[in-house]
């Protein structure tokens, strides 16, 4: 995979797993396509960032950061490491070039020979404009697993699915049926609800295993306050019941009826504990 | 900004004047990428390749404080930096004599092709704005579905959330764009698109697609893939979020009193007599950052 033809000539930081794997296999160029000229990148999980699919199936948000001189502080020659810094400090997880054997990233020349940085889960096929680009989705599946899987991309707390659901459910509640009945609107009405639908199950099954994960979120202090608590309400629950005893007149003995003249009850002092 | 030709040799002073000239109208155009994101500095004559831009938070709340007592502690003025580094993006063309005369188009001359190599600048400055926006907080839309009103109305709900305030824009690809239009096909009421008319392509070029609840619509194909190639990388931020910097050269003095001026994107004219080839290239640097990353959002929908 290509970096940009400056940074070949940088030392290597304490980045250098972000970098390329093979500076030789970073110059093997895939082929010639149509297409316009993109730049080098290195792929990275925002903090937290997630979305659904249609199938309603949750992905990690994983965006192309660049790596090329001009953006975010890569200087001149491609020396990066303001822009890592960057980067890091806003809560992206980098995606290792070397995560899989073959790096994610494919170097193709385009017909007026420079170069174009493409996913190596995109195919390039011959179309009538120029280059298709064909996208192996079961691959790209399987690689977002093996990301997960080796603890580069953490599951959802959630907090975050929390969020995720309540939006999701709300844009569900806001659908409307079309104005003008028209059978590609209804059409189009009809998916949209299916969607939603399959996203707000998948976003509840989510939740569902991310607090057996990772239990509820709470605060840190969580625990302290709730047994101070606990004990306060309890304290106060027993003083109110024996205010209350303390109020409430006891009941007056059962008296058989008899003819005899009614000798009024003694009166009872309130017992009031101490 | 400024946009003008050097030449290598004082023997093409009389192709830098021409083109000089015909440059000029480029000048007051200004190009659509850098009218999207803000201007933070030239470093020419700083000393310093690189502008550190320090941020301050206007957001800061007064504390109130009770008679007698001190307040609690200092607030700090600034609360982030980010840093710009003006890269060079360039672009050469060479043709020899024989294809400037034979060529019907009338194209290959010197003043086409260096108005050719400004356009091709500006998309390569472009592409470098189109990734900056996948580093924005936040993401709406849904992978591997087209993009929709509802997309549309989440990204612009999270940034009022977000008190972001100012000029707001949605830039994306031209995909993108279709698939909401199709979209909107079924909304009604007042939340409907203005589309770009005449006067305002003219004056914003026809990348410019219209107002929609207040947001301007950007398209351009430099918008990135996303998700391996699964989805196009748009976003929507209100003008700020990203910043640029740039560096313009300084003018050079040719052979006494012959001055090449110097300029933000400027042309060397090369002409080889032996082979009977004109070489022109064009230079410019600029560097561009996410200058606030909260006041924009990704807008991540499906590719095609």
């Amino acid at each position: 995979m290509a970096v940009h033809p400056l940074s070949s000539t940088q030392p290597r930081t304490a980045a250098s797993r972000l970098e390329s794997p093979n500076l030789a296999k970073e110059e093997a160029i895939n082929g010639r396509v149509q297409d316009s000229p993109r730049g080098n990148y290195i792929l990275a999980h925002p903090k937290d960032e997630w979305q659904l699919s249609g199938d309603g199936e949750l992905f990690p948000v994983l965006v192309p950061l660049s790596k090329l001189p001009g953006v975010q502080g890569c200087d001149r020659r491609g020396n990066w490491s303001a822009a890592h810094a960057y980067y890091m400090e806003q809560g992206f997880t980098l995606i290792p070039h070397d995560v899989i054997p073959s790096d994610y990233v494919a170097l193709y020349l385009n017909t007026k020979g420079q170069r174009v940085h493409r996913s190596v889960f995109q195919t390039p096929l011959d179309g009538p404009n120029g280059t298709v680009w064909v996208m192996d989705e079961d691959s790209w599946r399987k690689f977002v697993q093996l990301l997960r899987v080796k603890g580069l991309v953490k599951a959802p707390r959630p907090h975050i699915l929390r969020g995720m659901l309540h939006t999701t459910r709300e844009t569900y509640l806001h659908l409307r049926p079309p104005a003008v009945e028209d059978a590609s609107r209804r059409d189009s009405y009809d998916r949209q609800v299916t969607m939603y639908q399959k996203q707000i199950a998948c976003l509840e099954r989510e939740l569902e295993g991310s607090i057996e994960e990772h239990g509820e979120d709470r605060s840190p202090a969580h625990n302290t306050i709730g047994s101070l608590l606990d004990e306060a309400l309890g304290d106060a629950q027993a003083d109110r019941d024996a205010l209350e005893a303390a109020r409430t007149p006891a009941p007056p003995k059962s008296v058989k009826k008899s003819h005899k003249k009614k000798v009024p009850a003694p009166k009872v002092e309130p017992e009031i504990e101490v | 900004m400024a946009n003008e030709v050097r030449v290598s040799t004082a023997g093409n002073l009389l192709t830098t004047s021409i083109l000089a000239k015909e440059l000029e109208v480029l000048l007051h155009q200004k190009p659509f990428a850098l009218d999207l994101m803000v201007f933070r500095g030239d470093v020419r004559g700083s000393g310093s390749d690189t502008i550190k831009v320090r941020q301050v938070d206007n957001d800061d709340i007064g504390e109130v404080v009770a008679e007698g007592a001190s307040i609690s502690g200092n607030t700090d003025i600034t609360h982030a930096s980010y840093t710009l580094a003006p890269a060079r993006i360039a672009i050469k063309r060479t043709f020899s004599d024989l294809i400037g005369i034979v060529d019907s188009t009338g194209l290959v001359d010197e003043v086409a092709l260096a108005r050719y190599n400004f356009t091709a600048i500006m998309k390569g400055l472009h592409a470098l704005f189109a990734t900056a926006t996948q580093s924005l907080t936040g993401t709406a839309g849904s992978t591997g579905v087209d993009m929709s009103a509802s997309d549309f109305f989440t990204a612009q709900q999270a940034l009022q959330t977000r008190k972001a305030k100012g000029r707001l824009i949605f830039h994306g690809h031209q995909e993108q764009f279709n698939n909401l239009q199709t979209d909107l096909r079924g909304e009604v009421g007042p939340w409907q698109l203005v589309p770009a008319v005449q006067e305002a392509l003219a004056f914003k070029g026809d990348d410019y697609k219209g107002l929609l609840n207040g947001a301007e619509l950007w398209t351009s194909d430099q918008a990135p893939d996303v998700g391996g190639g699964t989805d196009h990388g748009g976003a929507m931020f209100v003008k700020g979020a990203i910043a640029y910097a740039q560096g313009s050269a300084k003018p050079v003095q040719l052979r006494g009193r012959l001055i090449a001026p110097g300029g933000v994107i400027y042309t060397d004219v090369d002409y080889n007599v032996d082979s009977a080839e004109e070489s022109l290239v064009s230079n410019g640097f600029f560097g561009v950052s996410v200058a606030q990353a909260g006041m924009g959002i990704k807008v991540i929908t499906d590719h095609a």
